[in-house]
């Protein structure tokens, strides 16, 4: 598959993500159930994720057609490093999280989280961290 | 580490944009080697060596040489 075929299937899946979070959360709000929270925060998180994806992905295919490389080699560096540090940023918050967790779930501060509450706050906990590690490496820290 | 980069694209009268293009790479890359943010592979360096008519040596200047 040549790279502009990969774009528009990507460009594709976005667009689906797109319809099927909006669909959710125009269904979480007809529900009105106010116990729908979670669903109706993460059909929001996941359509606004698809929405700048597909911003990027219309702004690469662009400087492809123009014959810009989606990709070079400062790039791939930056993925490799910002992986490698959101990794063990990642693994240490959510060790984190589970003893904060584990505390006040005892002593019943807190309520616990659900399973699906838990995954989604860890998911967009690494997303972030992910993000920010990106951020901080692609500006050019002389250490790539 | 310093390069002579800018003053070389100066003198052929090349943007960032053209050497990029000309190197394979995206403009940001350019930048980022001409500021000494990022340290290029040395296939890369050859390569934009290669275009500004220079060597590698000539082109990149670690300091401590």
């Amino acid at each position: 598959m040549d790279e502009r075929r990969r774009f528009r299937v990507f460009i594709g899946i976005v667009v689906s993500i797109v319809v099927i979070g909006s669909l959710f959360v125009v269904g979480a709000a007809r529900a009105e159930n106010a116990d729908n929270w979670a669903l109706l925060a993460s059909a929001v998180t996941v359509c606004a994720l698809a929405f700048v994806a597909l911003l990027v992905a219309r702004k690469r295919l662009k400087e492809m057609k123009s014959g810009i490389p989606s990709e070079d080699e400062r790039l791939t560096a930056i993925k490799e490093r910002a992986g490698y540090l959101s990794f063990f940023a990642s693994m240490y918050v959510c060790l984190g999280l589970g003893f904060i967790f584990g505390v006040f779930t005892e002593d019943g501060t807190i309520e616990f989280l659900t399973v699906g509450e838990i995954m989604f706050l860890l998911v967009a906990v690494m997303g972030i961290i992910y993000m920010l590690a990106w951020t901080a490496v692609s500006r050019g820290t002389g250490r790539l | 580490m310093k390069t002579r980069m800018k003053e070389l694209r100066a003198r052929y009268d090349m943007t960032q944009e053209d050497l990029a293009a000309r190197a394979g790479v995206r403009r940001e890359t350019v930048l980022f080697i001409e500021n000494g943010k990022y340290v290029p592979s040395l296939k890369l360096a050859h390569e934009i060596a290669k275009i500004l008519k220079t060597t590698v040596d000539e082109l990149f200047i670690f300091e401590g040489d």
